[in-house]
């Protein structure tokens, strides 16, 4: 994976709005990454990880299934307003997941 | 050729002076650096070495000087518009003067400090800076003591006449006396009247305190800071969901991201 797609000191430090960790266990050096954000959503299998304490909206559980109800339930959404970009919007906040 | 000790009447010593300002109250007094100028030159001439202001005369900070020992002050009358330079150079032309002895700048006004540069180039001399003390003056050539950083001093030998500008380093003037600052004179004279076009104009505003600076973290160790730098203050809780379906895990994160705006 090359530098600018790496999150925390080895790489970029991200400032987004939320950012969604999915799957990352919430090294230090990771966390450092992610200090500027605002708000952070934490897809675990591990309830006790470190990326959970510093999480604002923590979900334990398969990221898989979750990502894929997620997917449906943003298309449900859309299908209500009818506009084609929120898709978009969706997979920009997926964006930065990988294994830290 | 001049005797070698001090005071030496022969000696023609002319000490430009201003009008100082008090730091705290602001109120007009001899200023610290002028007044260092005319003590060296008491030093060196005595009483026969001159003071030679250009404005519209300022009774209390002048006095202030007259009341150091001297006779007199020579008041080149002028408006505070106008250009010092002219006048003093058109004076030193007229009168001469072995040592000219001045502060490195005003305390109020333009304090620029290019006072003494622009006198000694129309004038054609060389200038020191900063000099602490004159030990000398023997064969048209003066020993003068250059103050530097740290106490330090240099040795410099300067042909006469020449322009010095006196440094904080320089022995501190004397006290000033009532009595002879009521009796010295104001001799004023009729001086060069060139306005300073390009001081009109400037605008000037009042020094704004500087601003505070931000709350830094105050770490002891390298951890406490590197902490500080990556973690949100700890405590504020997320919410953990670890039950239920993961459509209701699902519905979670998105009225999250819909609540922040990213997702409509």
């Amino acid at each position: 994976m090359p530098r600018f797609r790496q999150v925390g000191a080895t790489g970029t430090w991200v400032t987004a709005r939320v950012y969604v960790a999915v799957g990352i266990s919430g090294a230090i050096q990771h966390l450092q990454g992610i200090g500027q954000c605002d708000k952070v959503v934490a897809i675990n299998l591990d309830g006790g990880c470190d990326m959970i304490k510093r999480a604002d909206l923590s979900v334990i559980g398969d990221s898989q299934g979750i990502l894929g109800e997620l997917l449906n339930l943003a298309r449900a959404r859309q299908g209500e307003a009818g506009s084609p970009e929120a898709e978009a919007a969706v997979e920009s906040t997926e964006e930065e997941r990988h294994v830290a | 050729m001049l005797p070698n000790s001090f005071p030496n009447p022969d000696l023609k010593v002319a000490t430009l002076v201003s009008v100082g300002q008090h730091p705290k109250s602001g109120r007009p007094r001899r200023a610290s650096q002028d007044a260092r100028a005319v003590e060296l030159g008491l030093k060196m001439a005595g009483a026969s070495s001159r003071l030679v202001h250009v404005g519209s005369g300022d009774e209390t900070g002048l006095r202030q000087y007259l009341g150091m020992g001297l006779p007199e002050v020579t008041l080149l009358k002028s408006d505070d518009r106008v250009d010092a330079v002219p006048s003093l150079v058109s004076h030193l032309k007229k009168v001469p003067a072995d040592i000219v002895l001045t502060g490195i700048h005003a305390e109020q006004g333009e304090s620029s400090g290019m006072v003494p540069y622009l006198v000694a180039e129309q004038l054609g001399w060389p200038v020191v800076c900063g000099i602490a003390d004159i030990q000398k003056v023997e064969n048209g050539k003066a020993e003068v003591l250059q103050a530097l950083p740290r106490g330090q001093r240099r040795l410099l030998r300067v042909p006469l006449p020449f322009v010095a500008t006196v440094d904080n380093a320089a022995p501190e003037a004397r006290q000033y006396a009532f009595g002879p600052a009521r009796r010295g004179k104001l001799a004023a004279e009729v001086a060069n009247s060139r306005v300073d076009d390009a001081r009109l104009e400037w605008q000037e505003t009042p020094a704004k305190p500087r601003p505070k600076r931000l709350n830094v973290v105050k770490a002891k160790s390298a951890a406490d800071r590197f902490k500080a730098a990556t973690a949100k203050p700890q405590g504020q809780g997320g919410k953990v969901v670890r039950d239920g379906t993961d459509r209701e895990k699902a519905e979670a994160i998105l009225e999250l991201l819909v609540a922040e705006g990213v997702f409509k």
